[in-house]
C-alpha cells in the first residue's frame, strides 16, 4: 500500500487537480494518469462501490473505481413532457434486456421466475430504484436461531446500527422518527414526504384494525440537504428524477470522492480479476470502450457489481488452480440467488386519490405481519410498501390491473375507475436461500467484448407462495377497510427482480461461505466483495440501505486493518 | 372535433399506417365526453411522437400492422389478443400511448401530467396519525444479547 495509506493521512488536491480528475473521471479510455498502481481498484460505481471509494480516499488511500457505463444522462429523462410514460421502457427501462444500452451486458433469463433489474453506470441500480429506504430488522441477521431456516448473520442489527445512522446522514433520507417496529434511535435528518390521500386513508383504517403501519422513509430529500434539492412530489423516482431530490450515488457519493482524489473511470468493463503465484490477487483487467485491454494494478480489490455481476465475474476469473472460479473453494459462488419476488395488491376507489403525483418510493409502510407466526404455514413475512398508480397509460396495463379485458367498449369506464383512483399495497417477499437458485455463466451468450453473460436459474419455493397467498389477502382487507370497493390482486410478473442478493454468501465457515463478516474472501487475503451479494438471507426490505451500510462497515475494517493486510510484494 | 398538432415526420408506412386507421377506434372508440382514439388523431400525429420516444418500436409496430392489414379488423384485434398477448400488448401500449399524449384527451380525463408541487413538512399531523400505533408499543424481536 502508499505511504499515504499506511499512515492514514488525507488526500487534499487543488481546485485545479480535481478539475482535471473529474474530466478524467468522464474521459474512460484516455485514462492513464498516476493509477497505474492502485491502493485498492473498485469495481462497480453503484451504491457499495460508491460509499466504499469515498471512505477509502477520506483517509488516504489511492483508489480507482472501474466502471463499465457512464454518467446518468437526466436529460434524456421525460418527467415533464407529454412521452413521459411512454418513454419509460427504453431508456430508463430497469431489465438491461430491454435497454441494450452499450454499458449493459445480456443476461440470459429464459428459465427463472424472476428477471434481474439494474442499472449499470455511475450511479448503480441506485439510479432506477424508489428510493423506499430501509433498515433490515433486528430479527433478520437472525433467521437461523429465531425461525430455524436458512443461515444467521455472522453480525447483529446492533452491530450494523452506527453504519446505518452514518449512511442515512450522508446519504440524505426523510422519514418519520422511532417507528416501534425498530429499536429506539431510528431517527431522520429529513421529515416525511406527504403521505397524501392514499395515506390518509389507509393509516385510518390500519388504526382501526390496530395493524401497524409507518410514514414512509424514503432517500429523498424533503429540504434542500446538501447536493440535493427538496422533492416536488412528480413520481418519476423510477426513471431519472429531473428535479435532483432523488439521493442517488452519483448525486449524494461521486462529486466529493472525485473531490477528494477517487479517480473513476467510466466504460471500462472488467472481465476477470488477476491472480499473481503467490495466491493473491494483483488487480483487474478491463476493456476500455476502444476495446483496448489493460490491466489496473492494485494491492486490496473489491467487487461491487451487484448480486448477478459479481458471481458472474468471479466465475469468469478461472485459473488452472482455480477451475471453478475464484474464491469458490465453498463451491457457492452463484448459488443462493436470492431476488425479493414481489406482489402488488390495488384498491380502487369512489373518491379521488390523485394516485400519480406524490414521492413514488412509499407513501407508507406496514411490518403488521413481517415476522413468522407458525399458524400461517410459512416462514418469515413480507414488508408492504403504500405506493402510488401512475397515470392514465399505467391504467392500461395487465401489471397490476389484471387480465380482465379492457378495450374497446370499456375502455373509457375502466380507465376512469382507474385513474386518480387507485392505491397500491406492494409486498416485498423475502425469498429463503436455495443453492438450485444461482448465476452460472451462459455457454454460448456473451457480452459486447466476447465475456460470457450471465445466465439466471431462478425459481420461487412453496414458502413462497403460501407467503403471497395469506399477504395478498391481508393487504386486500387493509384497503377494503379503506374504503376501497374493488380490490384487484395483480398478476405475477417477471419484470421484479430490483434486488440482486446471496451469491457470495458471507459467514464464518470458509467451506460454507465465499466471504467472512468483513467481505474478504476466504481464499483470497486480498480480494474483497462488498456488495448485496455478500447477504447469508434476503430479509424482506428494500435492501440498499443495509448495502450501503455494510459496504461503509467493511471499508471502515479494510481502513483499521491497512497495516495487517497481505498485499503482494 | 379538430384535435391536430404540427405532424412529426411519419414513423409508419403506409400501409401500417391504414391499418392501424382501421383498428384504432375498436380499442379506444368515442365515449360520452371521451373522443376515439382517431377522432384524438392518436394514429396520426400522436403515434408519430409517440413511436419518437420509443424508436426501438417502429420497426416491430410497422411489422405487426403489415401482418394485420388484409384480416377483417374486429377479426384482427380478437385473435391477436387469444393467439399473441406479448404482441397485442404492443398494440394497445402504442395506441394508448398516444392517445393519452393528446393534451385535449389529457385536459378531459383530468390529468395535468406530472407537475411541480412542493413538499410541505407533515411531522405534527403524522404525530397524531401514528400515535395509535406507538400506544402499542414495539413489535420488534429484539435480538440484542
Amino acid at each position: 500500500m502508499s505511504d499515504r495509506a499506511q499512515r492514514g493521512e488525507r488526500r487534499n488536491v487543488s481546485v485545479e487537480e480535481h478539475n482535471t480528475v473529474e474530466v478524467e473521471s468522464r474521459r474512460g479510455s484516455d485514462f492513464r494518469r498516476d493509477c497505474e498502481d492502485a491502493d485498492v481498484v473498485v469495481v462497480g460505481a453503484g451504491p457499495s462501490g460508491a460509499v466504499t471509494t469515498k471512505w477509502l480516499v477520506e483517509a488516504g488511500f489511492r483508489v480507482v473505481c472501474l466502471e463499465q457505463g457512464d454518467w446518468p444522462d437526466y436529460s434524456t429523462a421525460r418527467a415533464t413532457e407529454l412521452d413521459f410514460e411512454m418513454s419509460m421502457g427504453k431508456a430508463w427501462a430497469w431489465n438491461p434486456n430491454m435497454r441494450q444500452m452499450p454499458s449493459d451486458y445480456p443476461i440470459e433469463d429464459s428459465d427463472t421466475d424472476v428477471q434481474a433489474l439494474m442499472w449499470n453506470g455511475v450511479g448503480g441500480s441506485s439510479l432506477l430504484y424508489a428510493c423506499a429506504w430501509h433498515r433490515n430488522l433486528p430479527s433478520d441477521f437472525r433467521v437461523r436461531s429465531l425461525d430455524g431456516v436458512a443461515d444467521d448473520w455472522p453480525l447483529s442489527y446492533e452491530e450494523l446500527e452506527p453504519y446505518y445512522q452514518r449512511v442515512e446522514r450522508e446519504f440524505g433520507v426523510s422519514g418519520h422518527d422511532n417507528d416501534p417496529a425498530f429499536p429506539p434511535g431510528f431517527t431522520f435528518e429529513m421529515p416525511a414526504a406527504p403521505i397524501g390521500r392514499i395515506g390518509e386513508l389507509v393509516s385510518s383504517a390500519h388504526n382501526d384494525l390496530g395493524w401497524h403501519w409507518w410514514p414512509g422513509s424514503n432517500a429523498i430529500a424533503t429540504k434542500p440537504y446538501r447536493r440535493l434539492k427538496p422533492c416536488v412530489q412528480r413520481a418519476a423516482c423510477f426513471w431519472g428524477c429531473v428535479d435532483a431530490a432523488k439521493a442517488s450515488v452519483d448525486r449524494t457519493h461521486w462529486p466529493e470522492a472525485i473531490e477528494k482524489g477517487a479517480v473513476l473511470v467510466t466504460g471500462a468493463r472488467v472481465t476477470n480479476i488477476e491472480l499473481g503465484d503467490d495466491s493473491l490477487v494483483r488487480g483487474v483487467r478491463y476493456v476500455d470502450r476502444d476495446g483496448q485491454e489493460h490491466l489496473q494494478r492494485a494491492d486490496v480489490t473489491v467487487i461491487a457489481a451487484n448480486g448477478v455481476g459479481t458471481p458472474r465475474l468471479l466465475l469468469n476469473s478461472d485459473t488452472p488452480q482455480h477451475p471453478d472460479g475464484l474464491a469458490n473453494s465453498s463451491g457457492l459462488v452463484g448459488k443462493r440467488l436470492m431476488m425479493h419476488p414481489f406482489g402488488a395488491v390495488v384498491g380502487l376507489f369512489d373518491e379521488p386519490t390523485y394516485s400519480w403525483q406524490g414521492v413514488r418510493g412509499q407513501l407508507g409502510y406496514s411490518f403488521e405481519f413481517y415476522e413468522t407466526e407458525e399458524s400461517r404455514g410459512f416462514v418469515r413475512g413480507a414488508k408492504w410498501q403504500l405506493q402510488l398508480a401512475g397515470g392514465p397509460l399505467g391504467t392500461t396495463r395487465a401489471f397490476p390491473y389484471g387480465e380482465e379485458p379492457i378495450w374497446g367498449e370499456r375502455f373509457h369506464d375502466e380507465v376512469a375507475r382507474r385513474f386518480g383512483h387507485s392505491a397500491v399495497w406492494g409486498i416485498i417477499a423475502e425469498d429463503l436461500p436455495e443453492e438450485s437458485n444461482r448465476v452460472v455463466l451462459d455457454p454460448e451468450l456473451k457480452d459486447s467484448d466476447g465475456v460470457p453473460a450471465p445466465k439466471l436459474l431462478y425459481h420461487t419455493t412453496g414458502n413462497t407462495s403460501r407467503l403471497f397467498e395469506f399477504h395478498t389477502k391481508r393487504a386486500k382487507e387493509s384497503l377494503e377497510a379503506a374504503g376501497a370497493y374493488e380490490v384487484i390482486v395483480g398478476p405475477p410478473i417477471r419484470e421484479t427482480g430490483w434486488h440482486l442478493l446471496g451469491t457470495t454468501k458471507m459467514g464464518d465457515d470458509p467451506t460454507d461461505s465465499v466471504v467472512n463478516r468483513w467481505g474478504r474472501t476466504h481464499d483470497v487475503p486480498n480480494l474483497y466483495v462488498f456488495d448485496g451479494s455478500t447477504w447469508p438471507t434476503s430479509a424482506g426490505v428494500n435492501p440498499t440501505g443495509t448495502i450501503m451500510a455494510l459496504a461503509l462497515r467493511n471499508t471502515d475494517h479494510l481502513i483499521s486493518e491497512r497495516n495487517n493486510q497481505e498485499v503482494p510484494a | 372535433m379538430s384535435m391536430s398538432a404540427p405532424h412529426d415526420p411519419a414513423s409508419l408506412d403506409s400501409e401500417a399506417r391504414e391499418a392501424l386507421n382501421r383498428l384504432a377506434d375498436l380499442l379506444i372508440p368515442p365515449h360520452e365526453k371521451m373522443p376515439s382514439a382517431s377522432e384524438a388523431d392518436a394514429d396520426g400525429v400522436w403515434v408519430d411522437r409517440a413511436l419518437q420516444a420509443r424508436p426501438d418500436l417502429i420497426e416491430p409496430f410497422n411489422a405487426l400492422l403489415r401482418e394485420l392489414q388484409n384480416e377483417p379488423p374486429e377479426q384482427a384485434i380478437r385473435r391477436l389478443d387469444k393467439e399473441d398477448p406479448e404482441r397485442f400488448a404492443l398494440l394497445t401500449e402504442i395506441v394508448a400511448g398516444a392517445y393519452f399524449m393528446n393534451p385535449k384527451v389529457r385536459d378531459l380525463l383530468g390529468y395535468p401530467g406530472q407537475r411541480a408541487i412542493p413538499v410541505h413538512d407533515m411531522t405534527e399531523e403524522l404525530d397524531e396519525l401514528v400515535a395509535p400505533v406507538m400506544a402499542r408499543g414495539p413489535i420488534y424481536r429484539p435480538t440484542s444479547d
